[in-house]
């Protein structure tokens, strides 16, 4: 995994609630084993009904080609397991995505690939909706640092926009290490551990069934 | 102190906190499906790591499979890779596979109940976010994606941070057509697409008491799609007979062992939720969705709503109803449809498939309806075939498929075409999901097998004259 230190990037509106993860990469995209995680980000929003592309979707806009940044609305990633769903934004560099509230296991999956959730206070939320927008014309490219190593769980995020105080980030040792938030051989150990003080309440399993 | 059973699963599983804040959670059974499971074994094989416990751990062929009769790898191209690398990966690490051919293969979530690999009170894992199906049977389950599942393969532990507890009481008593899938439905219209959300649900209360084990797991199942991170029905006496002689469950004095321990698993009395809902069902009638996504939802009397009534959701709604071909006001029952689809994890298991049998024994398919039959599992299929359930679906002109996850994700290719608006037994009715440009109106077996008949959106209560 990519350390996260500090990310520079055009920020795109994709101002919606519930972007489920059929959105973000269709499963019928999914064809092949290593499928081009690059085309398959928003693959239906982005084409007309005649393949071609759509230009008023927003990642086809000219000053959207090279996004660095997704801003969008509550329950972002519902739907949906596939992990595909966050390669595909890393497959475009988007780095970080700024959300009003992010689906249990997209944000799991995000920082299990270095893909940056924050979820800023409401307050915060709209303010740097109306900046973002507001750079949508000029072209202006709000960037995300990572937070001060000192910071603690609610870490301040500074950004070149305002440093709202509540950004809420967490696991970020791993994210700035770019370790996997999972590290198997830690938990390997516990797990073992745990398994010889179990007090063998649970019934275990039994051999292996043979149809 | 007073505890859920939320929270009890969650302790006796609890292995050690992370200092990021995540706790390590034993995982006492571990499904895959061949959509994602390749990814994490190359990831293993990256890493040089083994899977320690291939015995907890089952592979399953579901997403990708055919559901034509004498399949093979090649029947759906585009799936053979996908199989292919499940079986590789799993003999690699000595995991058991339940492949194309076997009598026990099909959807991950309706064979490890049937099998009795999901106990009560036990831990469960797959890398799909309808894990928690099998929390009809008094399991926590948890879906992941595939850098979690390549953990979980090595460690036998999943790490996440402890969710909210939630209790969704049920009162009343369903009237009769009216289901699981319906009750689930309500559920979600009424807490919204993110009202589950950092969540555990245990659902409650007397509907719940009533319903059968197969009814349970269809709620369950519908549990992520108001965002809840794992659901479950506190097991009881119903639920010990159901899996009860069930090849994986444990047998003899073990059995009296587990049994005195599940006899535990309920949420004491005194024990508080973070968030509680009470839902009265009495006057429930069947539900169908309207739009794309799951919270879209009205009675089968009901109407298309009006975006202006909804300020708040405006665009979402005309969104939806612009993608749905549908104009405020219409009624749902009556809407002509192209094509029926009974199956998936949410909703094709034996009772499943009795109940639309049931509505569709003596009668034809309408002119001009394309529809389908997937049993949850070839031990479904069997069994329905020998209840000559088969044969009511196929004089009444339904197609009968092998088991797979097939139309409801599409992973297979079988699809509707553009346009056509679709009853589905699914879970999902977002846009494209069925195939692009497809019109998904989600609905029980009952529910889609009238409309299968009528060849429109139809009340089963009228079809049958219990209205």
């Amino acid at each position: 995994m990519q350390p996260f230190t500090k990310h520079t990037g055009i920020a795109v509106p994709l101002l919606k609630d519930d972007i489920n993860t059929d959105q973000v990469a269709p499963v019928q995209a999914m064809r092949a084993l290593k499928p081009d995680y690059k085309a398959l980000l928003f693959m239906r929003a982005r084409q007309r009904d005649d393949g071609s592309e759509d230009p008023d979707f927003v990642l086809n806009k000219p000053q959207f080609r090279n996004p660095g940044i997704l801003v969008t609305g509550h329950n972002f990633g519902a739907g949906s397991s596939r992990e595909a769903a966050v390669w595909g934004m890393l497959a475009n560099n988007i780095r970080v995505i700024v959300a009003r509230s992010f689906a249990d296991i997209y944000r799991e999956n995000c920082l299990q690939n270095g893909l940056l959730p924050v979820v800023l206070a409401p307050s915060d939320a709209d303010a740097f909706e109306q900046r973002v927008i507001a750079a949508m014309a000029r072209r202006r490219s709000p960037s995300i640092s990572r937070p001060r190593p000192s910071a603690a769980r609610a870490a301040p995020m500074s950004h070149s926009i305002s440093r709202p105080r509540t950004a809420r980030v967490s696991w970020k040792g791993s994210m700035t290490s770019g370790s996997r938030s999972s590290t198997p051989t830690r938990s390997r150990r516990s797990s073992k551990a745990w398994r010889h003080r179990s007090p063998g309440c649970r019934p275990r399993p039994t051999a292996a069934y043979k149809a | 102190m007073p505890k859920t059973l939320f929270e009890k699963i969650w302790d006796a599983h609890f292995v050690a906190r992370r200092i990021d804040g995540r706790d390590l959670i034993y995982i006492d059974r571990h499904v895959l499906h061949e959509l994602h499971a390749p990814h994490a074994f190359e990831q293993l094989a990256k890493q040089g790591r083994k899977v320690p416990r291939p015995d907890l751990t089952f592979s399953m062929q579901d997403h990708t499979v055919s559901t034509r009769p004498g399949r093979t790898d090649e029947s759906n191209p585009s799936g053979a890779a996908f199989l292919r690398a499940m079986r590789e990966g799993s003999a690699r690490n000595g995991i058991r596979v339940f492949d194309l051919g076997d009598p026990e293969q099909g959807i991950s979530h309706v064979v490890a109940p049937e099998l009795g690999m999901v106990l009560p009170g036990a831990t469960h894992a797959v890398p799909d976010s309808h894990a928690s199906t099998v929390g009809g049977l008094g399991a926590m389950a948890f879906g992941c994606g595939t850098t979690e599942l390549a953990h979980i393969l090595a460690t036998q532990v999943i790490a996440m941070k402890r969710p909210k507890s939630m209790r969704i009481r049920l009162d009343g008593t369903l009237a009769p057509h009216v289901t699981a899938k319906d009750v689930a439905l309500k559920i979600i219209a009424q807490l919204g697409m993110a009202g589950g959300r950092g969540h555990v649900v245990e659902y409650a209360g007397a509907v719940v008491r009533a319903m059968a084990m197969e009814g349970r797991m269809t709620l369950c199942n519908l549990n992520i799609e108001m965002g809840g991170r794992s659901g479950f029905v506190a097991p009881d006496g119903q639920t010990f007979e159901w899996i009860a002689g069930r090849p994986f469950v444990p047998k003899g004095a073990q059995w009296e062992q587990a049994l005195k321990h599940w006899h535990t698993l309920r949420t004491d009395d005194d024990a508080t939720f973070d968030t509680e809902h009470v839902i009265d069902c009495a006057a429930l009638e069947p539900q169908i969705t309207w739009g794309t996504d799951p919270s879209q939802v009205v009675g089968i009397s009901g109407r298309v709503p009006d975006p202006a009534a909804d300020p708040g959701r405006r665009g979402a709604i005309e969104g939806a109803l612009a993608y749905m071909g549908l104009n405020p006001g219409t009624p749902l029952a009556g809407l002509p449809i192209n094509r029926v689809f009974i199956g998936s994890c949410t909703n094709a298991r034996l009772p499943d498939l009795q109940a639309a049998a049931d509505v569709v024994r003596g009668r034809r398919v309408a002119e001009g309806v394309v529809a389908m039959v997937v049993p949850g599992s070839s031990s479904v299929k069997r069994e329905a075939e020998a209840n000559g359930l088969d044969k009511v679906f196929r004089d009444a002109g339904f197609a009968w498929g092998e088991s797979g996850c097939s139309m409801c994700a599409g992973g297979n290719g079988d699809r509707g075409e553009p346009g056509e608006r679709i009853v589905s037994t699914t879970n999902r009715n977002f846009e494209n999901r069925q195939g692009p440009k497809t019109r998904t109106h989600l609905a029980s077996p009952a529910t889609a097998a009238a409309s299968a008949i009528a060849g429109r959106i139809a009340d089963v209560r009228s079809l049958t004259g219990a209205a």
